[in-house]
C-alpha cells in the first residue's frame, strides 16, 4: 500500500519541520548575537531583520577592550567560577558519598532538609545574605560572591545519582579489607564516576560564569566586575553606538560556555535526563 | 485462507549484514505453530515481522493472501502477547483488556460483554478492577492473554509467553494456551526456546538455527524423524546421542565393535564409509556380559523415575535412560536396535532416511 | 620499691602489647564510626545551608517586624505594619498579579510546549532526537543576563529584527519594552529561552522511560499517536511532569528577575514589576528592609503552598509500575 508509506513519510517530514522551526527560533538570538558583533555599526541599524553581515569587521571586538577592562573582567569571572566550582564540588562529593554509602537513621531527614533548601527562592535569601556578608566585610570580594554558593542540594543529588550506579559489592569488598571510607571514595568511587564529576564541574563552572544577580549585589567596585556585570554596565545605556560592541562582549562571554558544552554535552545532558528526585 | 507466507524475505538492520536471509515459510491457517530455536536464532524477529513491528528489507510477506509489507501493525488484525506482558500499569485489568476495543470504537455494552467473557475463560473474573502491580506473574500473563483474546483476531502471536513463569505454573499455563486456541482457532504463532512447550503445545513446529529453518513438521515428525543433527540434539531431554561410526564389510563399526547391518538399512546407507548415528537415551538397550558394542560406564545419576547412565562407546560419550532399579554390572554392552536408530551423513549432518516400514 | 617499679614496667609492656595486637572492630563500633563520618562529611553542606538558607529565612521574619534602613544602628519594632502596608499597596498587588501573568505564560512555553515537543522527538520522528536535543539545550547554558541584553536588541523599537520581520507581514512597529503587556511578554520570552532546555530534558527522560512494549502493544490496537500520548505516555510520565511543574513554578518566580532588572527596571510605571523585583527594589533602592523581608516571606509562603500541595498530591498522581 504505497499511500500508507507516503502518508507516514509526510508525517515525519511535518514533525521534523516543527522541531526544526523550534530550533531556528531558539538559535536565532544566539546567531543574531554572533553575527551582529561582526557588523559595522551603520549596517546594524540598516539591516533590520537580515542578520547576515554584508561586510565583516572585528572593530567591535577591538572596542570591547576600550569599553570595559576586558582582561580584568574575564579574570574576575574566572576566579569566582573556579573558586565556587572547587568548593561546591568538594562539599557535594562528600555529601553525596555520605548519603549513598553511609546509610543512617538520619539519612532521610538530611535528604528532606536538602530538598527544602532547593525550594527556598533566591529572592528570599538575597537580602539577609547581603547583610551577613556586609557584617563579615566580604562585600566586593571574590570570596564574598562565592561563599553562599558553596553548597548546592541539586548538585548533591545529581552526584548521588551517579554514585548509586557504582555496584555496592565493590565497596563491600573493600570494606572487607578494612579500606577506610575516604580511600574508597578517592580510589574506587571517584574514578568510576569521573566523567560525571567532570561534567558536573563544567556545569557548575558555567553556571557561575553566567551568574548575574548575586555578583550585581555584592560587587559594586568597578575593578571587581564579572563579565556579566560588565555587559550590563556597557549595554544598559540607551545609547545606540555600543550595539555592535555589546554583541561582541556577549559573544565573548558565551564563548567559554560554548566550548565547555561541546566537550561535555553528552554527559551534561544525560545527567539532567534522569528526571526528578528519585530516592 | 488466513495463512501466512514468507517469500524470499530478507532483513538487515544496517544495510550490510542480513540477519534473516531468504526466508521461505508457509504457516497454515488455524494451527498452532511454534517457532523454536536457541537464543539469537531469529525467531522473535520473524514474529515481529508478522506483527509489523520490524520492517522487511526485501521479499514479500503475505497474510491471508494480502501483501502486508507496508501495512501498519494496527491494520494487520493481529493480537499479540508480549514476553513481559506489556500491561498498562496505570489501568485496571478491565481497562487494559478494553483498551483496544475502545480505540476501535466498540460500544460500551459490547466491550463489557467481551471482557467478561474473556475473564471467565481465564478464571480472572474477580480481578477485574485490580491494577497490574497487585497481580502475580501468572495472573498478569493471563490478563495479557485476555487482552489478546477479545480481539478475536485471525492471527494470534505469542513471544515467549511462559518464560517469566515458575516451572509449576508453566504446566497449567500450557494447557490454558491450548484451551484458548480451541475457542476460535486463530492462526497461533508461538515463539519459544523451550522444546517441551513446543512439543506439548504445537501442532506444527519450525526449528530455527541462525535464522535458517532446520525442519518444519509435527511434534511426532520432529521427534522421531529429525531432519539433521541439530534438530536431533535440540529435541529431547536428555538429547539424542549422536556419535561417529564407520561402515566396512557390511558392518557398522562403533570403535572396535562391529555389528552386521540389516539389508533394508544397507540400501539406505549406500556406499558411505563414515557415518553419524543417533539414538535416544530412552531407546538404548543395555545388556550385561555380552552385546553389540562395548559400553564403559563413567557415572550414573538416579533421578527417581529413571537411572541416567553416562558411558563411552567407541570413543563416543553417550547417555542412556534406564529403569531406576536397573542393576549395573562391570561389563556392560549396548545393543543396536535397528528400528530405533537414526543415521546422519557424516559431512552434511542431514538425516539419510529410513527403510520403508 | 623495686617491686613497684617492676610492676609498673610490666603494666606498661602489657599496654604496649595490647596496642600492637590487631584491633577488632565490633559492629557497634563500626556503626558509631560510620555515623561520625556521616556527620563529618555532610557537615560542610549542612553548615552552609543553615547559614545561607535557613538563617536568612528566620532573619527575614525578624526583619519583617521592624523598620530599618540597614545603615542606622536602630531597628524600630513595628509589629505587622509592614504586612499591612504591603497588602494595602496597589503597586504591590499589581506586581503579584504580574508575577502570576509571567508564570502563566511560562507554563505554556516551558511546560506544555516542551512536553509535546519531547513526545514528538521520541515518538513522532525516527531519528535525529539526540542532535535536536543537543542544539535545543544549548541556550540554557547562556547567561540569563546575556540573554536579556540580546533580546533587548532583538526587540528594539527601531532597527530591531523582530519589528523588521513584523513589517514583512504588514504589522505596525510595536514598542515592545515601552508597553506593559508586550514588555511582560519579552521578559517571559527571555526566561523561556533560558529554561526551556532543562524542562525539555526532564520530559525527554521521562518519556524515554515508558517501556517500548507498551507503545507497541497500543500500536497493534491501531491507536493513533495522539491516543498513545494521551492514554499511555501522559499518565505514565505524569509524576515527572508534576515535578517539572513545581520546579517551573518556583524557579520561574526567580528567573524573571534578571530580565526585569535589565530590560525594564520594573517599568513602565510598575507594569512589569514582579514579586522578586519588589523585594530587590525595597531592599536596595528604597532601603526599606522590613518591607523587603515581608515581601520575601509572602513569596516564600506562596512557594511553600505549592510545594506542600505537590507533596500531598504526589502520592495520588504517581502511578507505580
Amino acid at each position: 500500500m504505497q499511500t500508507k508509506k507516503v502518508k507516514n513519510t509526510l508525517k515525519q517530514i511535518f514533525w521534523h519541520a516543527v522541531i526544526i522551526a523550534t530550533v531556528i527560533v531558539f538559535l536565532y538570538p544566539f546567531l543574531y548575537m554572533v553575527l551582529t558583533s561582526l557588523k559595522p555599526f551603520a549596517d546594524i541599524v540598516a539591516s533590520g531583520a537580515n542578520i547576515f553581515p554584508k561586510r565583516i569587521t572585528f572593530d567591535n571586538y577591538i572596542h570591547t577592550a576600550d569599553a570595559v577592562p576586558l582582561l580584568r573582567v574575564i579574570a574576575n569571572s574566572f576566579m569566582v567560577a573556579t573558586l565556587t566550582m572547587t568548593v561546591k564540588m568538594i562539599t557535594s562529593v562528600l555529601g553525596a558519598y555520605a548519603l549513598t554509602f553511609l546509610p543512617n537513621k538520619y539519612s532521610n531527614k538530611v535528604f528532606y532538609f536538602f530538598i527544602i533548601t532547593m525550594f527556598v527562592p533566591f529572592s528570599v535569601i538575597m537580602l539577609p545574605n547581603y547583610l551577613t556578608l556586609a557584617k563579615l566585610s566580604l562585600l566586593d570580594t571574590i570570596v564574598g560572591v562565592s561563599l553562599p554558593q558553596f553548597a548546592d542540594a541539586s548538585a548533591i543529588f545529581r552526584l548521588r545519582q551517579s554514585m548509586r550506579l557504582v555496584p555496592k559489592s565493590l565497596i563491600e569488598a573493600a570494606r572487607l579489607d578494612k579500606v577506610p571510607h575516604m580511600t574508597c571514595l578517592t580510589k574506587i568511587v571517584m574514578p568510576l564516576i569521573k566523567s560525571s564529576i567532570a561534567s558536573q564541574c563544567i556545569f557548575m563552572f558555567v553556571n557561575c560564569w553566567n551568574e548575574y544577580v548575586w555578583p550585581m549585589l555584592i560587587l559594586r567596585n568597578q575593578e571587581m566586575m564579572t563579565i556579566t556585570l560588565a555587559m550590563k554596565k556597557f549595554s544598559g545605556s540607551e545609547g545606540s553606538t555600543g550595539w555592535g560592541t555589546s554583541m561582541a562582549l556577549a559573544t565573548i562571554s558565551v564563548a567559554l560556555p560554548l566550548v565547555l558544552y561541546l566537550i561535555a554535552q553528552k554527559q551534561i545532558i544525560s545527567s539532567f535526563m534522569s528526571s526528578g528526585i528519585k530516592e | 485462507m488466513n495463512d501466512i507466507v514468507f517469500k524470499n524475505v530478507c532483513k538487515s538492520y544496517d544495510g550490510k549484514v542480513n540477519v534473516i536471509e531468504n526466508l521461505n515459510l508457509t504457516i497454515p491457517a488455524g494451527q498452532r505453530l511454534i517457532l523454536l530455536g536457541p537464543s539469537g536464532c531469529g525467531k522473535s524477529t520473524i514474529l515481529r515481522m508478522i506483527a509489523g513491528l520490524e520492517s522487511i528489507t526485501s521479499g514479500d510477506l503475505y497474510m491471508g493472501g494480502v501483501r502486508v509489507n507496508d501495512i501498519e501493525p494496527g491494520d494487520r488484525d493481529v493480537a499479540m502477547v508480549f514476553q513481559n506482558y506489556a500491561l498498562y500499569p496505570h489501568m485496571t485489568v478491565n481497562k487494559n483488556i478494553q483498551f483496544g476495543m475502545e480505540i476501535a470504537k466498540v460500544p460500551k455494552a459490547e466491550r463489557d460483554k467481551q471482557t467478561d467473557w474473556a475473564l471467565e475463560i481465564l478464571g480472572l473474573s474477580e480481578y477485574k478492577e485490580r491494577l497490574p502491580r497487585q497481580l502475580s506473574g501468572g495472573q498478569r500473563q493471563r490478563v495479557a492473554l485476555c487482552r489478546a483474546l477479545v480481539k478475536k483476531a485471525p492471527f494470534f502471536l505469542l513471544d515467549e509467553p511462559l518464560s517469566n513463569l515458575d516451572a509449576q505454573l508453566r504446566t497449567s499455563a500450557r494447557a490454558e494456551l491450548v484451551k484458548i486456541h480451541e475457542v476460535y482457532h486463530p492462526t497461533f504463532i508461538y515463539v519459544t526456546h523451550d522444546q517441551i512447550e513446543a512439543m506439548t503445545v504445537g501442532q506444527n513446529i519450525v526449528i530455527l538455527d541462525k535464522s535458517i529453518i532446520q525442519q518444519m513438521g509435527t511434534p511426532d515428525e520432529i521427534y522421531n524423524k529429525p531432519a539433521n543433527v541439530f534438530v536431533a540434539k535440540f529435541i529431547g531431554s536428555p538429547c539424542m546421542n549422536v556419535g561417529d561410526a564407520r561402515v566396512a564389510d557390511g558392518k557398522l563399526w562403533i570403535g572396535e565393535d562391529g555389528v552386521e547391518i540389516p539389508d533394508d538399512w544397507k540400501v539406505i546407507i549406500g556406499d558411505r564409509s563414515r557415518i553419524k548415528f543417533g539414538i535416544r537415551p530412552e531407546h538404548i538397550d543395555f545388556a550385561e556380559g555380552s552385546g553389540d558394542v562395548h559400553a564403559k560406564v563413567t557415572y550414573t545419576e538416579n533421578h527417581g523415575n529413571k537411572l541416567v547412565v553416562a558411558y563411552v562407546s567407541g570413543g563416543n560419550e553417550m547417555m542412556a535412560c534406564l529403569d531406576p532399579f536397573y542393576k549395573l554390572g562391570d561389563d556392560m554392552y549396548m545393543n543396536i536396535q535397528w528400528d530405533k536408530i537414526h543415521f546422519f551423513d557424516a559431512d552434511t549432518d542431514k538425516n539419510i532416511g529410513y527403510p520403508a516400514r | 620499691m623495686a617491686e613497684k617499679e617492676l610492676r609498673k614496667q610490666a603494666q606498661k609492656e602489657e599496654r604496649a602489647a595490647a596496642k600492637k595486637e590487631k584491633k577488632i572492630v565490633t559492629k557497634a563500633m563500626r556503626k558509631r564510626r560510620d555515623g561520625l563520618l556521616f556527620a563529618l562529611l555532610l557537615s560542610p553542606a549542612i553548615i552552609f545551608f543553615v547559614v545561607f538558607v535557613i538563617y536568612p529565612v528566620l532573619y527575614n521574619v525578624y526583619l519583617s517586624f521592624h523598620e530599618w534602613n540597614m545603615v542606622s544602628p536602630n531597628k524600630k519594632f513595628v509589629g505587622i505594619k509592614n504586612y499591612e502596608n504591603l497588602f494595602k499597596d496597589g503597586e504591590f498587588i499589581q506586581s503579584v498579579g504580574t508575577t502570576f501573568k509571567y508564570i502563566g505564560i511560562c507554563l505554556i512555553t516551558i511546560f506544555v510546549f516542551p512536553y509535546f515537543l519531547s513526545y514528538a522527538m521520541v515518538h513522532l520522528i525516527d531519528k535525529g532526537q539526540e542532535t535536536y536535543r543537543s542544539v535545543l539545550f544549548f541556550p540554557s547554558l547562556i547567561s540569563l543576563s546575556v540573554g536579556a541584553i540580546v533580546f533587548q536588541f532583538l526587540f528594539r523599537g527601531i532597527g530591531g529584527p523582530i519589528n523588521a520581520m513584523l513589517a514583512w507581514f504588514g504589522v505596525e512597529k510595536i514598542s515592545w519594552l515601552n508597553d506593559g503587556p508586550t514588555a511582560i511578554l519579552v521578559i517571559a520570552f527571555v526566561a523561556t529561552w533560558k529554561t526551556f532546555g532543562y524542562n525539555m530534558l526532564i520530559f525527554l527522560g521521562a518519556i524515554l522511560e515508558v517501556p517500548t512494549e507498551l507503545i507497541e502493544a497500543a500500536k497493534l490496537e491501531n491507536a493513533s499517536k495522539w491516543k498513545i500520548f494521551w492514554r499511555i505516555v501522559l499518565p505514565l510520565t505524569s509524576s515527572t511532569a508534576f515535578y517539572a511543574f513545581v520546579i517551573t513554578f518556583t524557579y520561574g518566580l526567580g528567573q524573571v528577575f534578571t530580565p526585569t532588572n535589565i530590560l525594564t527596571s520594573g517599568g513602565p510605571t510598575n507594569s512589569t514589576s514582579n514579586l522578586v523585583y519588589t523585594i530587590y527594589e525595597a531592599a536596595f533602592f528604597t532601603f526599606q528592609s522590613g518591607r523587603a523581608a515581608a515581601t520575601a516571606l509572602v513569596t516564600l509562603a506562596i512557594v511553600m503552598v505549592v510545594v506542600v500541595l505537590y507533596q500531598a498530591l504526589e502520592k495520588k498522581v504517581h502511578y507505580a509500575n
